[in-house]
């Protein structure tokens, strides 16, 4: 467990109480956990903690922030090619249905789960990507 | 067209006689004057007939006459058998004009002949002249006393002659014996010279008579069916003339009392109804006409109204559609983060830190709340859009105090200040009071939600042009230029709302401008990031 607590991960998310409910069951399963609620502040975040993996929301001050989040993270050179899950209700705020298989190059994601998400799911998934 | 190259070639005669054909006077005249001429011309031939015969008559008398004169004046010499006598007398007689031949025949010899060279000359018994009396193997006998013929002598003269017998008389037997009872003839020839003049003249009148008679009624009779018929029928030609090519105001002057008068008169009756009856089929096809084009710019504007009606009706549809997609997330996303919290506390991922325990059932708790809200908010929304409100006159300052009252815990909450400034004494409006309360209420709301600590917020109303003017404004956080024109949006939340903590549904400004446009009102917006929003609502001022 104690060298998996070297993870450092990112949430993104405009809600903050998703937010901390996601933070205290990753950090329960000894990530260290950054958090961010929008776009800019992520961004900012991501280039300053480098973080192994992030967890992303598509709806934050635009609608479609993620997508922009997740291209830009995408674009930052070697600490750009970390697995991004993207965990969003959009398939329930729109019809339509994305997929990173794809749709790859406006949502270069690696995963996309729709909310909300389990504790035990997100760990899992979280997991499935850190623990190899 | 064949038959006008008929009529061509048969010349300008025949199309004359075609004209003259169809003209009534020239048939009346022709008919008139026929009928006419032709009674008088047997009339005058009878009569010249009958002149003829009495003047025969006359003739045959005075050649008896002249032949007993002739007799009587030549019977001594006769008696006496003085020939150079009776041939001197013969002579005297025939010295004129009239009486042209004296002959004594005795046993078809002339005997005494007034023309010398005829004296001793044989008439054949067989001539024409003779046969009255001197018929084949019979013995001669007077059928008359006045037994004359009339014929051309040798000089072509008309002449009449009269034999008349000599009879045997007492006095003559001493010569002629008593056996034979006629002794001769006494053949007189008469001229008719005179006679014939006249009876020429007489038909030289007839026929100048019949030439003026002809002229004359022709000329009366075309004139008087020119001026009664031709002329009154020309004119009603004219008039139907007129009314086939569509001038029913032309009426026929025709005064006179007859039948073709009458005629007129009930023609100009029956164009006069047909410009009537003419009149009302024009008013009836302008007002049809009239009924068709406002019938069909009716359906055109329906049409385009349906059209319209239409378009908004897809509009709104999309946006109610759209509407319910945001308000689906809106829902969704709130419960997803309350089962999140939720899951965490029951999970036990914070068995060991009560005190976060119960931050997050807290976080839990507002999240519920502001749903609350929002479901109220979403329910007054629809409500607002359905009511049409019930207008009571009031006064604009008592709702804006109740706001100021309503809303002045929250703001100390804030730490900021509602200031109130009221110009005037009264602001009459119409209003439902409920609503308009709820629309400032949360425009204050929003003022003292978004904005930090400290922030003012004012709230003035004048009047002015007959409308009530309300601003409310903030020094606060502002809104993005880019966002200005989306705040009423249904739905719509701004980039600096949602940096807040605090949770919106992005309908207050949309029940807001509902609300205002219910009482006839409208309202616009001006902010300026970092220097605060204003909101300006105008109401239409009521009656005092």
């Amino acid at each position: 467990m104690a060298e998996i607590g070297n993870h450092k991960i990112l949430i993104i998310d405009d809600d903050v109480d998703l937010v901390e409910a996601n933070k205290i069951v990753l950090e329960a399963n000894s990530y260290t956990v950054f958090t961010a609620h929008s776009g800019q502040e992520g961004m900012a975040k991501f280039k300053k903690v480098i973080p192994d993996l992030v967890i992303l929301d598509v709806s934050m001050e635009r609608r479609d922030e993620g997508f922009y989040v997740s291209q830009k993270i995408r674009s930052c050179p070697e600490i750009g090619q970390i697995p991004i899950i993207m965990i969003t209700a959009i398939h329930q705020s729109t019809k339509f249905r994305f997929s990173p298989d794809t749709d790859e190059n406006y949502l270069p994601v690696t995963e996309m789960v729709d909310k909300p998400v389990n504790p035990s799911t997100l760990v899992q998934l979280v997991d499935k990507w850190l623990k190899k | 067209m064949a038959e006008k190259i008929k009529n061509a070639k048969r010349g300008f005669g025949y199309q004359t006689i075609q004209k003259f054909k169809r003209c009534l006077a020239a048939k009346m005249i022709f008919w008139i004057s026929a009928v006419t001429m032709l009674t008088l011309t047997g009339y005058l031939y009878i009569h010249l007939q009958d002149t003829q015969e009495h003047f025969n008559m006359l003739i045959k008398d005075e050649a008896y006459l002249a032949s007993d004169i002739i007799k009587r004046s030549i019977r001594q010499e006769m008696l006496l058998d003085a020939r150079v006598d009776l041939q001197q007398t013969v002579n005297d007689i025939t010295g004129n004009d009239e009486i042209i031949k004296i002959r004594l025949i005795e046993e078809g010899i002339i005997k005494i002949a007034s023309d010398k060279h005829e004296i001793g000359q044989v008439i054949d018994k067989k001539a024409e002249a003779c046969n009255d009396c001197h018929k084949p193997n019979q013995q001669p006998k007077f059928t008359n006393d006045r037994n004359y013929r009339i014929f051309n002598d040798a000089d072509g003269k008309l002449v009449v002659g009269m034999v008349t017998p000599i009879y045997n008389e007492k006095e003559c037997y001493h010569c002629h014996g008593e056996d034979n009872k006629i002794l001769g003839v006494l053949d007189v020839i008469i001229s008719l010279e005179r006679v014939q003049a006249y009876i020429h003249t007489d038909k030289n009148r007839a026929v100048l008579f019949l030439i003026f008679t002809f002229i004359l009624l022709s000329t009366t009779v075309g004139l008087l069916i020119r001026y009664f018929i031709a002329h009154p029928i020309r004119k009603l030609i004219e008039g139907t003339t007129m009314i086939t090519a569509g001038n029913l105001d032309h009426q026929i002057p025709i005064e006179p009392k007859d039948e073709i008068g009458d005629l007129a008169r009930s023609f100009n009756v029956m164009s006069l109804r047909l410009k009537t009856s003419r009149q009302e089929i024009e008013n009836w096809n302008k007002e049809l006409e009239g009924r068709v084009k406002l019938a069909t710019a009716q359906s055109a504007s329906a049409n385009k109204e349906l059209e319209i009606a239409n378009e908004k009706l897809k509009e709104s549809d999309k946006k109610k559609s759209e509407i319910v997609m945001v308000v689906a997330h809106d829902i969704r996303a709130p419960l997803a983060a309350i089962k999140s919290c939720l899951q965490v506390v029951l999970q036990g991922y914070l068995k060991n830190d009560p005190l976060k325990e119960k931050e997050m059932l807290q976080r839990v708790e507002a999240r519920i709340e502001d749903q609350l809200t929002f479901v109220k908010n979403l329910l007054d929304f629809s409500r607002i859009a359905e009511s049409c409100g019930e207008m009571l006159p009031t006064d604009l300052h008592k709702i804006i105090r109740k706001v100021s009252d309503l809303m002045s815990d929250l703001a100390k909450t804030k730490k900021m200040s509602i200031k109130v400034l009221e110009k005037e004494k009264h602001l009459p409006i119409l209003a439902d009071e409920d609503l308009l309360v709820r629309a400032l209420t949360n425009l204050v709301n929003n003022a003292i939600k978004y904005n930090p600590e400290g922030s003012k917020i004012w709230i003035d109303s004048q009047s002015s042009n007959g409308n009530i003017n309300i601003a409310i404004k903030d020094n606060g956080i502002g809104i993005p230029q880019d966002e200005v024109p989306n705040i009423f949006e249904v739905m719509f939340r701004g980039r600096n709302a949602k940096r807040q903590k605090e949770h919106g549904a992005g309908l207050g400004l949309s029940i807001v401008k509902q609300v205002v446009e219910i009482h006839q009102g409208k309202i616009r917006v001006e902010s300026k990031e970092k220097e605060g929003t204003s909101f300006f609502i105008s109401l239409p001022r009521a009656k005092n």
